[in-house]
Parts: structure tokens; C-alpha cells; sequence
């Protein structure tokens, strides 16, 4: 079960999901069975996911078949997750798309439990806030302001962050 | 999820009561019911989960956690360990995968984040907040400042006692800053607010408690210094498997960074994030390491085993900051540019070389430095000053040569008057009024008297000495420790205002013969009466400022190895409480002994400070 490929599941099997929105996919089989919410969705003729319309599944459909044949990593194994900081150029093109899709990916994939693309998001996510001050983070996330001019100062100052960011 | 929630209505039997209740909850569950199609209106701060943002966070450095918790309230109720206790993991992986900062945890009581920004060294002080000087991080105090600033707000005992009238049982109840920010390490500073807050938690409760209070103090006090001392003792530990090593596999070039060997050990080499190190002297430490060896041949036989000599709990942290030295404190080493881009793994690098008392390779140290710095291992146990250590305030008599000038701003200000001042006033009605001479030159007329009284002193000195065998001053009597000038000095006319003498003239003992007449004669109007504290009494040399010169030693202990070391008043009061379990304060002034040598060697410290403008003597 490492591996797609050693899977029961034969290579033309496939199975059908069906967004919230009521669009069809019709994936192999070895996808569903990796990740065991997306199987939990199969077959049923009325059965759909909801949450998930069918723009971003579509894109999460896509990430699945591409990494199909990738190692399944341990999931305690927090730690290679973390150090591999490095994103491939497939993915950092995949997730090169506007922000609200970006977001609606990580959520979906949090949804359906694909741990793998979840950190990949977080991780694109991360990078775009590294070394921005909270202003820069504010404007590069749509973020409003919550705070008061007191307490923004107060912030300022036990946070450090100075000017020159 | 849905599934759940409809589950949950039949599980709610009650609501049937409540038929407007029923409704709501109904209306709710319709509502958390209703698939949520994304795009969700509304913002990335609200809908973001607290999973999804545990799961950014953990690709994140500390200093970006830092700023987004400032992003929005949202993002800092999340950072926040008191709302979700798994923020504090956060903080605490982050610092570990992306600083160099992983093997210490903050102190009790010290949340993840604010050790996150204490250890935020880029940020340079966090008081001044200038980069440019360097910074460390004081305990108990729990900030990351400069020398310059620490200084606004650690005081002295004298300086909280005159200054900020703290009370005497206060400040020994409270923890003195570690690394002692002083160079010399021998006055120990406290953390005022710390002093201020005890004053008021004293005077809150009632005088019965303040016994109690002090205690608990005193058992603070310990936690903090068995905390830091653990953490040093862990990491030298640890430097000195990597420093053998390395000496090990000597066949090195240290010129050349990328050597395998040294990359290993480099990635080896532990943090002690206390202090702010230099990467340069770093380097040209392990050169000099790499020359020495062609050198040196047998170098186990100057033995690694030395810090079993010293019992781990007399590593004092502060023993090893000396600044004036590279050798012994821990250094962390930043990179300069180029080499951040030359293949060595880490950005910053800490080697800390380890208190004197383990010094894994003699041979590196051989051009003094280690002498010197040993000196402040030995300076507690060896009541003999040498002259390379530097003396708490100007000693003239040390070094008359590069003294500053006697009559500094310290000496002038009155709250270096010892309790001796307060004895003397009591006994000044004793003695016969001498007119005051005409006035001078505040300033000329004190560094003038500052002189002539340690002219005095050191005569004294000389005579004391005389009576010992080994010594070469010859003198043509002797005084004993426990002769009366010792206890009257400070009130004896003849040191209040010293005539002028000649301390090449062959009757330069005469004055101390004076002092001493005259001493003996206060003695003999005193008898009875309330007598200023002898210097050999604990309380008579604290007094005298001698409390933080090694004169003191444990009395209960002096059998066994290492107790009868002399060591100041304070370690003494600690030593009392961990080794002895002694809590009373009472009974452990009488487990403290003074060295009579020791005093000798200190008596400069006790008596020149008495002097003060002459407004401030009340004759």
C-alpha cells in the first residue's frame, strides 16, 4: 500500500465523485485509495462532496493524478515534512494561481484529508508572508486591520518590528 | 460533519421544553448544515482554521511569527498560548527548526513566545534598540540589552539600599542578575523592579511574614541559579565532547571551511543563546587551535579531566562572561556575509568554551588569557588579590599609575556610605572637636585625603603583614587582626582627616601608631556601650562592603573537600541553604566565619570608600 502502484485496485478502475455543485469526475481508482475521504465518497449515484465545488476539486483532482505515483509518507513524519522547504516547479506552477484559489485548495484539501497537498499550500502560503511586515501581510492577504492605533503601538513594540523590514 | 450535527438533535431531548430554544437550535444546525460554497465571502482571517494556520505557522521562522501575530487579532488569539495551549508548540518547533536556539527552553514561568523574542538577536537591544553594540541576555531580568542599558535599571545592593531604600533582608532575598553585567563579576547586580516589587509585597504583609517572605525569596533565588547553571553545565558538557573531538581529529586545515570534519563539528557545536557572539574570533581561535597542535605533543596529559575537580555547582555562570576575555565566555559566532554564502550549514554558531573551572584543552590557552581569566576561579579561593585582578572600585594602590582619578562620582555620592558612617556619627561626640581647616577645592581636597587615607591602608597593611612570616615588609611592630583599629579606623581622627606624611619617610609607621593610640582610646569609651561591628564579624565586613570579596567561609562544611573555600557573603548565604538546608537567617550568620588574611588583603575596599565630600561627614 506504499505505493499506488502496488495497490489491489486495478489501473482502469475508476471511480466517480461528484462536487457540491453537481460536476462528475471520473478518477482512477489508485487516487481514491490513497486518500481514504475521497474514497469514502465513491459510487454513490446521488453522493456528493459538499464543501467543494467543482472548480477546486477539479484542481485537486489534477494535483492527485500528477502525484499518484509518489511515496506516501508516514504520518508522523513531521519533521521531513518540514525540512523539505523546497516546493517543485510542477506544484509552484500548479499553485501560481490567484489567491482565493489558493485558499480554497488548502481548505479543500484539509477537508478531504490529502495531507500532502494541505502542507504543500501552507508552505506556498508561508513563503508569501515571510519577511513581510504585517502591513505587507495585510495588503498581500486582503487583511483588515483589526486593531486600534494603541494597540498596533503596543504590538510594535513588545514584537519589535521595526521600520526596517 | 453534518451527519454529526443532525445526530445531535435527537440527542437533545430537553429542547422540547423550550420550543423558542428548539427553534434557534434548529435555525443553528440549518445554518452549519448548509454546505459552504467556496469561494467563502468574507476574508482569509475569518475563515482560515485554526488547523490550516497551525499548519502555515509550522513552515514559518519566529520572526514571522512575530510579525503575523501582529497582523490581526484573529492570527494573535491563535499565536496566543493562553487561548490554544498549542500555540506554544508553535512558537517552541518553529524556534527549533529555523534558529540555532534548540536545545534550551525558557525558564519556568516564561511563555515560548516571549523566549522567541529574546532570543530575537538581530533586533539588537531591546532597550536602546541599537544594533550596533553588543547584547546579551540577562536572567533573571529576562531582557536582551546592552551593557550600557542594563545598567539603568541593575543596581548594586548599595545603590538599592541608598538610592532606592530598599530594604537590607530584600536584597539578599533577591536573585542577582546572571551574567553579572559588571566585567570583574564581583559586585553583583539586582533587577531593581524586581527589588521594587519585593518592597512592596513586604510591606503589603505584616513583619511576621517577612521572615516567611524572605524565604521564599531565597528558594526563587535558587530555581534561578539551579536553572542557568543546569543549562550552562549541559552545554559545556556538550562543547567539551565537541572540542575533544576536534582535537581528536587534529589532521585538519581550518582555512578551508568546507573540510567535511569541520562541518560536522560545526554543526555540532551548541548554542548558549546568553550571549552575543563573533564568528571571526571564532575562526581564528580554531586556527590557533590547529597551530598549537603541530606543537604540542602530549596533550593528554594536561588532562580533560579538570572539571572534575570542581563540583558542578560552583560553576558560576558569571565566571565565565568576563568580557576582557574571549576564551571563556561563550561566544556566539554570526557569520559574516561571505561565509553565509560559502556551504557551512548553519547561519550562527555558538561555541562556547566553557567556564575556566572545564577547560577541555589546556594547550590552546597559553598566552595569558586563560591565566587571567582563571584568576577569577581562583580570586574565591586564593584570598591573595593578584595584580591582574581588577579590583571593584578605582584601587590606587593596585595600579597608582593608571588609577582614575581618586575622587570619582561614585566615591563622592553618599549612597556609598556604609552603616560605618551612621556608627561614626554616634561616637563623634567622643572625640574632641577639631576645627576645620580652610576650605579648598572640593574635589582637590578629597582626592588629597582619598590618597593620604590609602597611604594609610597600605602602611596598615604592611604592619599586619609583618607579623607573618613569609612576608618581607619590615615594620617596626605588628597589629593583629583583632586590634581595636580595626573596628574604629573609620571614626580614628587621625584617618577622618590624615595629616600629611611622607610615605618614604622613615617615620611613615608613626600615623598608624596614632590610629591605633586612638583607637584604643575609643575602645575604652565605648566599652558598654553600642560599638560599631568589628571587620571580622560577617556583619561588621558586609557592612564594610566587603561583602563580595571571598573572605567569608562556611563553618559547618570546613572538613569536608571544597566547603572550607573561602567565597563571598552571598554564595555563602546559598551554599547555607542547598548544601546545609539552612533557612534561618539567624542561624546562619553563625555558620559564617571571616578570614582574618582574607580581610587583610580587602581592608582598601572597606575603608576608602568612606570617603565623601566634606558636607556629607558631620564633624
Amino acid at each position: 500500500m506504499d505505493n499506488g502502484t502496488s495497490n489491489s485496485a486495478s489501473e482502469n478502475e475508476t471511480i466517480t465523485l461528484k462536487s457540491c455543485d453537481g460536476i462528475e469526475f471520473h478518477i482512477d481508482a489508485r487516487i481514491a485509495n490513497r486518500y481514504t475521504l475521497l474514497n469514502n465518497w465513491n459510487g454513490g449515484e446521488s453522493a456528493c462532496i459538499p464543501n467543494v465545488n467543482g472548480k477546486v476539486l477539479e484542481k485537486v483532482l489534477e494535483w492527485c493524478e500528477h502525484h499518484i505515483n509518489d511515496p506516501q509518507l508516514n504520518c508522523g513524519d513531521d519533521d521531513s515534512r518540514r525540512r523539505n522547504t523546497i516546493i517543485e516547479e510542477w506544484d509552484e506552477n500548479f499553485l501560481s494561481c490567484d489567491q482565493d484559489m489558493l485558499f480554497e485548495i488548502i481548505l479543500a484539501a484539509n477537508y478531504l484529508e490529502i495531507k500532502p497537498l494541505l502542507d504543500l499550500g501552507c508552505k506556498t502560503v508561508a513563503n508569501m508572508m515571510k519577511s513581510k511586515s504585517p502591513e505587507e501581510i495585510r495588503s498581500a492577504f486582503n487583511i483588515d486591520n483589526d486593531y486600534t492605533p494603541e494597540e498596533e503601538e503596543q504590538f510594535r513594540k513588545e514584537n519589535e518590528w521595526a521600520e526596517d523590514y | 460533519m453534518v451527519l454529526q450535527m443532525s445526530m445531535d438533535i435527537d440527542d437533545v431531548p430537553k429542547t422540547d421544553d423550550h420550543p423558542e430554544d428548539f427553534a434557534q437550535l434548529v435555525k443553528l444546525l440549518e445554518f452549519l448544515s448548509d454546505p459552504i460554497i467556496y469561494p467563502p465571502k468574507g476574508k482569509m482571517q475569518d475563515n482560515i482554521s485554526l488547523e490550516v494556520f497551525v499548519n502555515i505557522c509550522d513552515h514559518l521562522p519566529p520572526q514571522d511569527l512575530l510579525m503575523l501575530s501582529c497582523v490581526c487579532k484573529n492570527f494573535a488569539n491563535m499565536l496566543n498560548a493562553d487561548i490554544f495551549s498549542i500555540s506554544s508548540d508553535i512558537w517552541k518547533s518553529s524556534r527549533e527548526h529555523f534558529t540555532v536556539f534548540k536545545d534550551m527552553d525558557p525558564p519556568k514561568g516564561m511563555s515560548q513566545k516571549r523566549f522567541v523574542q529574546l532570543l530575537n538577536f538581530g533586533k539588537g537591544c531591546e532597550i536602546c534598540k541599537s544594533k550596533e553594540k553588543k547584547v546579551q541576555i540577562y536572567w533573571p531580568a529576562f531582557v536582551r540589552s546592552c551593557k550600557d542599558c542594563i545598567f539603568e535599571k541593575a543596581k548594586s545592593a548599595l545603590q538599592l539600599e541608598y538610592e532606592h531604600q530598599i530594604d537590607k533582608n530584600i536584597i539578599d532575598g533577591t536573585p542577582p542578575l546572571v551574567p553579572c553585567p559588571d566585567d570583574g563579576g564581583k559586585t553583583q547586580y539586582y533587577w531593581l523592579p524586581h527589588a521594587i516589587s519585593a518592597q512592596k509585597e513586604l510591606q503589603a504583609k505584616s513583619e511576621s511574614d517577612s521572615e516567611e517572605l524572605n524565604k521564599e525569596n531565597i528558594e526563587r533565588h535558587l530555581l534561578v541559579t539551579r536553572y542557568w547553571n543546569e543549562q550552562v553545565t549541559h552545554q559545556q558538557n556538550k562543547v567539551q565532547t565537541i572540542v575533544r573531538e576536534f582535537y581528536e581529529k587534529k589532521a585538519l586545515n581550518t582555512s578551508d571551511m568546507s573540510n567535511p570534519v569541520i562541518k560536522n563539528l560545526m554543526s555540532k557545536i551548541t548554542i548558549n543563546p546568553f550571549v552575543e557572539q563573533d564568528f571571526d574570533s571564532f575562526i581564528e581561535e580554531l586556527k590557533t587551535v590547529v597551530k598549537r597542535d603541530d606543537n604540542s605533543t602530549n596533550h593528554t596529559e594536561h588532562g580533560y579531566t579538570i572539571m572534575d575537580t570542581i563540583p558542578s555547582k560552583d560553576v558560576k555562570p558569571n565566571r565565565s562572561q568576563k568580557r576582557d576575555s574571549l576564551r571563556t565566555h561563550p561566544v556566539d559566532y554570526e557569520l559574516p556575509r561571505k561565509e553565509k554564502e560559502a556551504s557551512v550549514p548553519l547561519s550562527k554558531y555558538t561555541f562556547d568554551y566553557g567556564t575556566p573551572a572545564i577547560r577541555p584543552m589546556p594547550p590552546i590557552i597559553s598566552n595569558g588569557q586563560f591565566m587571567d581569566t582563571s584568576g577569577s576561579q581562583m580570586k574565591t579561593i586564593n584570598p591573595i588579590p593578584s595584580s591582574q585582578m581588577k579590583p571593584i572600585r578605582p584601587n590606587p594602590q593596585i595600579n597608582p599609575v593608571n588609577a582614575p582619578p581618586p575622587v570619582t562620582s561614585f566615591q563622592m555620592n553618599p549612597i556609598n556610605a556604609p552603616m560605618a558612617n551612621h556608627q561614626m556619627n554616634q561616637i563623634n561626640h567622643h572625640m574632641p572637636h577639631i576645627p576645620p581647616k580652610p576650605p579648598m577645592p572640593p574635589q582637590n581636597r578629597n582626592s588629597q585625603l582619598i590618597q593620604r587615607r590609602q597611604d594609610i591602608i597600605k602602611l596598615l597593611k604592611n604592619v599586619v603583614f609583618a607579623g607573618t612570616p613569609k612576608t618581607k615588609v619590615n615594620a617596626p611592630f605588628t597589629i593583629n587582626i583583632n586590634d581595636p583599629i580595626f573596628r574604629f579606623l573609620d571614626c580614628c581622627e587621625s584617618f577622618k582627616n590624615p595629616p600629611f606624611f611622607q610615605p618614604n619617610d622613615n617615620n611613615k609607621y608613626d600615623i598608624i601608631l596614632k590610629l591605633k593610640q586612638e583607637a584604643h582610646m575609643l575602645n575604652d569609651s565605648h566599652k558598654g556601650g553600642i560599638e560599631p561591628r568589628h571587620i571580622l564579624d560577617v556583619r561588621g565586613a558586609v557592612d564594610r562592603q566587603l561583602g563580595n570579596h571571598p573572605l567569608f567561609k562556611c563553618s559547618k562544611c570546613r572538613s569536608t573537600a571544597g566547603g572550607g573555600v573561602v567565597k563571598v557573603y552571598r554564595k555563602i548565604l546559598t551554599h547555607l541553604v542547598a548544601v546545609h538546608g539552612i533557612m534561618d537567617k539567624q542561624r546562619q550568620a553563625s555558620y559564617i566565619e571571616v578570614d582574618p588574611k582574607s580581610v587583610v588583603n580587602y581592608i582598601h575596599f572597606a575603608f576608602i570608600p568612606e570617603i565623601r565630600p566634606k558636607n556629607n561627614i558631620k564633624l
